[in-house]
């Protein structure tokens, strides 16, 4: 899901770069101190999980855990996201630098979106089937993103946009699974950690 | 907020990192020479070889001189269009790019002998002969180490994983040091 350094041009590379600095510097604000060690743990599951990789078809997909940072951090997401993303750009030259912002947006812009699925009510019975919609349609939007990006940078990505969102399909489930499995599990023990951040306080 | 907890969880993410350090989702091309055609190869990692990737083969100065794409088995051969270093681009096709920097190497033919004068003894090569053969002999041995070489440079390492993690907890670190800093005016 990262796009590499040299394949998108520079108008989607600026045009994505900007709302998504706007969006690092709102959830920055929008974080208060008490959630600091908890965007910091967000952080870390979202650097290690696209370690984990499964392959399939061609290529390989990965774990992206964007529809749980957002459950969790709502507009914390995004610097936890940036964070991870520099540093896998850093350490691992996923994705690169110049393609930061866009990777940014990608992954956060849905993970906030698809997190107020959870965050609008943490009560009901159907708090698991909107934990496991948040982290699948996280997971869909992203790839609807990435090939967006590959399509306004050049119309000979229309081929692989497919492959890329048939791609993401089994990681779409997977991720559904583990956000519900990890709301329901923090709604019992901890309900505060998926408060927003005005209730707690 | 129990602190403790999240030093848990933190521990968690390290034990997972630790339990998959392998490929990563990029693709890699590396690429040399056999018998005067340059093979390059690209991978993505975690899964297979490359299919219809495409390969542009550039100049050092990015003037393009070659276009193809690379078969089932992730390969692409080509003869060098110009002798001297070449840039190998690999475009998968789904965002994923890589480049590989080709080093031809000594241009044979044009490196002036030393010595004018030949030997007449019919058994023993030419140095330029040997020349030649021992490049092809050394090639050949040294084709997969630098195959190994590459593939290892590019590999996600566990320390770099830990480097990650202990830089996210640093910069929590920062944080909360600034939000206290904000809070201690208030008696």
């Amino acid at each position: 899901m990262h796009v590499s350094e040299g394949v998108l041009s520079a108008p989607v590379l600026l045009g994505a770069a900007i709302p998504a600095a706007a969006g690092v510097a709102y959830g920055l604000k929008r974080l208060d101190a008490e959630r600091l060690v908890q965007a910091g743990v967000m952080s870390a599951a979202f650097f290690v999980a696209s370690l984990v990789h499964f392959p399939f078809g061609p290529g390989s997909v990965h774990l992206l855990l964007g529809g749980l940072l957002g459950a969790f951090l709502g507009w914390g997401a995004f610097p936890a996201i940036a964070v991870a993303l520099l540093l896998q750009a850093l350490l691992f030259q996923f994705g690169g630098l110049t393609t930061l912002g866009v990777n940014c947006l990608i992954m956060a812009l849905p993970a906030v979106l698809c997190g107020t699925l959870v965050r609008r009510s943490l009560q009901g019975p159907g708090l698991g089937w909107r934990a496991f919609a948040c982290g699948a349609l996280s997971v869909a939007l992203s790839a609807a993103l990435f090939c967006l990006a590959l399509l306004l940078s050049s119309r000979a990505f229309g081929g692989a946009a497919l492959a890329v969102l048939a791609a993401n399909l089994p990681v779409m489930l997977i991720e559904g699974l583990a956000t519900a499995a990890c709301v329901r599990f923090f709604q019992r023990v901890q309900p505060e950690l998926l408060g927003a951040p005005g209730e707690t306080a | 907020m129990n602190l403790r907890r999240w030093m848990g969880l933190f521990l968690l993410c390290f034990l997972l990192a630790s339990a998959r350090t392998g490929w990563a989702h990029k693709i890699a091309l590396f690429a040399w020479e056999q018998d005067g055609r340059i093979h390059a190869e690209g991978r993505f990692y975690g899964g297979g070889m490359v299919r219809e990737g495409q390969v542009r083969v550039l100049a050092p100065d990015g003037t393009l001189l070659l276009e193809g794409r690379t078969d089932e088995q992730g390969a692409f051969v080509f003869s060098p269009p110009r002798p001297g270093n070449l840039k190998l681009v690999l475009l998968s096709g789904d965002g994923h790019r890589s480049e590989f920097d080709f080093e031809a190497g000594p241009a044979l033919p044009e490196t002036p002998s030393p010595q004018p004068a030949p030997q007449e003894d019919a058994s023993v090569p030419s140095p330029d002969v040997l020349r030649v053969e021992i490049e092809a002999a050394l090639e050949k041995k040294l084709t997969p180490v630098l195959k190994a070489l590459a593939e290892e440079r590019e590999r996600v390492r566990f320390q770099q994983v830990l480097a990650g993690l202990g830089y996210i907890a640093g910069l929590v670190g920062v944080g909360c040091w600034l939000a206290s800093r904000r809070r201690k005016p208030q008696p």
